[in-house]
């Protein structure tokens, strides 16, 4: 009798397992749109405190609208002092981190980003003066941090957090998810900064991430990867392609590769080397990859051209 | 009696197991077909829905710029005309794969085609 109770209970779990819980939500923010995933354990309130998370962030990033509150447009549009919120505050301590850090990754590059953007819309190219000009702005500008979150711009440099913006978001709510316990997740920030969770609901052991418009993929878990091309937003001027991937020391928009992805433990750091990455040689990413700890993949011609050893890439066509 | 008790054993463990499979076969037959439909946002609200098994049907949307005319073609689905600058989102072309979002920044119109892909996600 003790053996069919038991019995009966153990065929309820194989019953029970048939159907699993996943939960969608797609926002747009950041100029695109992100798509968050949400598997076994969690409920519409998690969704919810994504959204909110992530639409805050939009909001003290922008640098094109006030949107009626301080952020980015409000600093690039005075020198006084502004108060921010302390995700704002975080991230533009963070950014000006990575600005004196790396070479390559510059903050006030939003007057020279503007310029290329003119130039891929018009097909004209910016000329030198127009260039450099831009190049001694940023090189003189700097914010200061002072308490209770508040900032003051120094100089006439434009702050951009573009290229880090997603991957900060992608932090934020990764660590929302591990404070409320929900360990499988896939969120996409415009398809270009992703965090993976555990695995998916199909209880596969790994997440399977598929590098767009190429024979490509990896299986990962747990981390974060973030991805810089060319693809979108580009003009072919001749023999070169000029993106809106611009190099803050040179003040060109050509990038050495077409695309070039990062996988790390820190989203805004995977987000920011995306980008880095796409001007440095083959060299010099093997090097920061040890330094900050990260793994690169590198695309040229539509092909694998470099990728960290502790890296798997396989191949679509099987 | 004990024959009769391990025959009524059997009948119940039989039972249960055919139940399982039953409620298995149900799952995987009604598990929602592949890339049938895709679902069209501006910004973040849903606009429209499109059945992508209506072959050569034209959908026109309201961008936040421009007008956004889509097409579905041979259960796959395109922006085939939009005002912005770049058009990346027209060269996007024909697509079929759940994991295939179209984009058009410029108007903040995207187009989810809604099912499963070999893939879980896609990056790039």
């Amino acid at each position: 009798m003790k053996f069919k109770k038991a019995l009966i209970v153990l065929m309820m779990f194989p019953l029970s397992s048939c159907g699993s819980n996943v939960l969608n939500l797609n926002v747009h923010a950041f100029g695109t749109m992100n798509s968050m995933h949400l598997y076994d354990g969690s409920s519409q309130e998690d969704l919810d405190a994504l959204e909110n998370i992530i639409s805050s962030l939009d909001q003290v990033t922008d640098n094109f609208e006030a949107r009626g509150i301080n952020n980015v447009y409000t600093i690039n549009h005075t020198h006084e002092d502004v108060k921010v919120s302390e995700n704002l505050y975080n991230l533009l301590k963070i950014s000006d981190d990575l600005t004196t850090k790396l070479e390559y990754f510059n903050m006030y590059c939003g007057g020279l980003a503007n310029l290329w953007k003119e130039a891929l819309e018009t097909s004209q190219i910016p000329d030198e003066t127009s260039i450099n000009e831009q190049l001694e702005i940023m090189k003189s500008t700097h914010l200061e941090f002072k308490e209770d979150f508040v900032v003051q711009r120094v100089g006439e440099g434009q702050i951009d957090l573009g290229a880090i913006a997603k991957g900060f978001a992608s932090d934020l709510c990764v660590n929302y998810l591990k404070e409320k316990e929900i360990p499988n997740y896939i969120l996409s920030f415009g398809y270009s900064s992703v965090a993976l969770g555990d695995d998916t609901y199909y209880g596969a052991p790994l997440i399977s991430v598929d590098f767009n418009k190429t024979d490509y993929y990896v299986e990962l878990e747990k981390c974060f990867i973030s991805t810089s091309g060319v693809d979108e937003q580009h003009i072919k001027i001749g023999d070169k392609t000029y993106s809106h991937i611009v190099n803050p020391l040179t003040g060109n928009a050509t990038p050495i590769y077409d695309m070039v992805s990062v996988i790390s433990d820190c989203g805004y750091l995977a987000d920011a080397l995306s980008t880095v990455f796409m001007m440095r040689n083959l060299e010099a990413i093997s090097q920061m990859e040890q330094e900050f700890n990260v793994k690169a993949i590198v695309f040229s011609n539509g092909k694998v051209i470099y990728h960290h050893p502790g890296i798997e890439v396989l191949s679509k066509n099987k | 009696m004990d024959k009769k008790k391990l025959r009524n054993d059997l009948i119940l463990i039989l039972s249960l197991l055919l139940v399982a499979v039953i409620a298995l076969v149900v799952v995987l037959t009604t598990r929602k077909k592949a890339n049938t439909s895709a679902t069209v946002y501006v910004r973040s609200e849903v606009v429209l829905k499109i059945d992508l098994n209506r072959n050569d049907e034209h959908y026109y949307v309201d961008g936040v710029h421009t007008k956004v005319h889509i097409h579905v073609k041979d259960n796959a689905i395109a922006i085939v005309e939009s005002g912005c600058p770049h058009q990346d989102c027209v060269l996007t072309g024909y697509v079929k794969d759940t994991n295939r979002p179209i984009i058009c920044a410029y108007n903040a119109v995207t187009i989810i085609i809604e099912g499963t892909s070999e893939y879980d996600v896609v990056i790039g």
